[in-house]
C-alpha cells in the first residue's frame, strides 16, 4: 500500500511543487500499473497518456481533497484513475455496464477463447498464461474488474474499495466473488495444464 | 403560591400528569391535581385515559427467550458446510478471511468431498497465477513528461517531442507536405533538392521551437506560465510560429527563383 506524508499532501493542496513531485514520486508506479490491468489489454499503446491525464486531474483538484471527511488520500488518487479509466472506455464505446444476468449470475460469454485460439495443449504456456490473464481480466465487466484490480493488486481493503467505487463493503466482496469465479472459469484449462 | 394553584388550568395540569403517574408527587400535590380534575372534565378524561395506557405499558412484557434458540445457533454455527456453501466461502477460505469456526467446517468438508478439493487446488493454482501476473514498470521518462504536462517543469527537447508524440509528428509533416506542394505549384525552379530540403528541415525546426518554447523557469505551482494547450495533447501549433515558418519558406523559395530568372 502507497504512503504520502500528511505534510506532503497538505503542502502540495497548497501549491508546493516540491511537493507534488513526492505525490508523484510515490504514485507513479501504483497508478501506471493499475491503468495497465484495467485498459491494457485494450488500449496497451495509451497507458502512458491515460496516466499522466490522470495526474494533471489529480494535480488541478489537489485544493479541493479536504483530509477531514476521513478519505485517505491513496482512496482519493484511485477514485481518479476509476474515473478517467471509465471515461476512456466510454469514449472509445467499449462496454463497461456489468454483464451480470438477472439471477444475479455473471455472463462468462466475454471470458472464452478467442475464436480460431487452438486449445492450450497446443500452446506454449509460457508468456501465453500470462497474456490469456490479461485477456480474461480485460473481459470482466468493469466494476468486477475494477474490484479484482484494487483488491488483489493494489491490497485496498475492502472499506477503501467501497470508498472508490462508492458502493458498500457487502457489495465489493459480491463483485470481488463474481470476478474471482469467472476468472476460475475462463483459466481453468490453462491453470490445470500448467 | 397555594398548592391548588399550580393545578388551577389545565396546562399545568398536563405538566404535572407524567409525575402523577410516576409517584413523584407530595400529598398536597396530588390533592391539588385530584382537586383540579374533580372540576374540570376534560382533565379528568386525560388522567383516566393516561392511567389506562399506564396500566398497558405496566402489563406488557417481552417473552422469554426459548431454551432451545441458543442451541439452534450453536448448531448453525457447527454445522456441516454444504458444497454451495463451500464454493461461496473457497477464495475467502484460502486469504485466510474467514472465521475459524467457518474455516474448520470447510475444511471437514474438503476432506470428504472429492469435487470441492478439486475445486480448491484450481483455486490456489489460479490466485498464484494471478498474483504472478506482473504489470510493466512505467518508462524511466514518464516521471518528467508528467511534470512537463502539469506545467511544472521546463521541457527538454527530447522530452517536448515526447510529449508532442503523433501530434507532433502530424504537425511536422504537415509543414513538410506544405512547403513541397507550394514548391511545386510555381514554374519550375532550379533549386537545388538539397536546398528545398534545408529549408523544409529549417521550417520544421523552427516550428518546433517554437511549439515548445517557454518563456519563465517555475517557481511555483501557479507562477509558471503554463501552456497545456502546447505541452499536452490538444496541440495546435502556436499561430505565429506556424505561420511565419510558412512564409519564410515562401519568401525564400520567391526571392531565390527571382536570383535565378535574371
Amino acid at each position: 500500500m502507497v504512503e504520502i506524508s500528511e505534510d506532503d499532501v497538505s503542502r502540495a493542496r497548497h501549491g508546493d511543487a516540491e511537493a507534488f513531485r513526492a505525490i508523484l514520486r510515490a504514485f507513479q508506479k501504483p497508478v501506471f500499473q493499475t491503468v495497465f490491468r484495467l485498459v491494457g489489454g485494450r488500449f496497451p499503446s495509451d497507458v502512458e497518456d491515460i496516466t499522466q491525464d490522470i495526474f494533471v486531474k489529480i494535480y488541478r483538484s489537489l485544493p479541493k481533497f479536504d483530509p477531514d471527511r476521513g478519505v485517505k488520500f491513496s482512496t482519493w488518487i484511485y477514485t481518479f484513475v476509476k474515473n478517467h479509466c471509465f471515461d476512456v472506455l466510454k469514449k472509445r464505446r467499449v462496454p463497461v455496464v456489468s454483464y451480470d444476468a438477472a439471477d444475479g449470475s455473471s455472463d462468462p460469454a466475454g471470458l472464452s477463447l478467442r475464436d480460431g485460439m487452438p486449445p492450450p495443449n497446443e500452446q506454449s504456456l509460457t508468456g501465453e498464461l500470462g497474456r490469456q490473464i490479461q485477456d480474461a481480466v480485460g473481459g470482466l465487466p468493469y466494476d468486477q474488474r475494477l474490484v479484482f484490480v484494487l483488491r488483489e493488486y493494489q491490497g485496498l481493503d475492502y472499506r477503501e474499495i467501497g470508498q472508490v467505487v462508492g458502493c458498500s463493503e457487502g457489495t465489493v466482496k459480491s463483485r470481488l466473488y463474481r470476478a474471482k469465479e469467472a476468472l476460475r472459469r475462463a483459466l481453468r484449462q490453462y491453470v490445470q495444464q500448467s | 403560591m397555594e398548592m391548588h394553584d399550580r393545578f388551577d388550568d389545565c396546562d399545568r395540569f398536563d405538566a404535572g400528569l407524567p409525575a402523577l403517574l410516576a409517584g413523584d408527587l407530595g400529598a398536597a400535590e396530588r390533592s391539588a391535581l385530584a382537586a383540579h380534575s374533580h372540576a374540570c372534565r376534560r382533565c379528568a378524561e386525560a388522567w383516566r385515559l393516561a392511567r389506562s395506557v399506564d396500566r398497558m405499558v405496566g402489563a406488557w412484557s417481552a417473552p422469554d427467550l426459548p431454551d432451545q434458540l441458543a442451541a439452534q445457533v450453536l448448531a448453525a454455527l457447527s454445522a456441516p458446510a454444504t458444497c454451495d456453501e463451500v464454493a461461496a466461502d473457497l477464495f475467502a477460505h484460502l486469504s485466510e478471511q474467514l472465521e475459524p469456526s467457518r474455516s474448520s467446517a470447510i475444511e471437514e468438508h474438503l476432506a470428504r468431498c472429492a469435487g470441492c478439493a478439486t475445486d480448491l487446488r484450481d483455486a490456489e493454482a489460479l490466485q498464484q497465477r494471478l498474483a504472478a501476473w506482473q504489470a510493466p514498470e512505467p518508462p524511466h521518462d514518464l516521471f518528467d513528461r508528467t511534470l512537463v504536462r502539469c506545467g511544472l517543469q521546463r521541457p527538454t527537447p527530447r522530452t517536448a517531442f515526447r510529449i508532442t508524440g503523433r501530434v507532433g509528428w502530424a504537425v511536422a509533416a504537415a509543414v513538410l507536405l506544405s512547403a513541397l506542394a507550394w514548391s511545386l505549384r510555381g514554374p519550375a525552379v532550379a533549386t537545388a533538392p538539397v536546398d528545398v530540403a534545408m529549408r523544409q528541415l529549417d521550417a520544421t525546426r523552427e516550428l518546433r521551437l517554437n511549439l515548445v518554447s517557454f518563456e519563465r523557469a517555475p517557481s511555483s505551482i501557479g507562477s509558471f506560465d503554463r501552456q497545456p494547450a502546447i505541452a499536452g495533447r490538444a496541440l495546435r501549433p502556436t499561430g505565429n510560429g506556424f505561420h511565419m515558418a510558412l512564409r519564410r519558406v515562401k519568401t525564400e523559395s520567391r526571392d531565390e527563383e527571382s536570383t535565378r530568372s535574371r
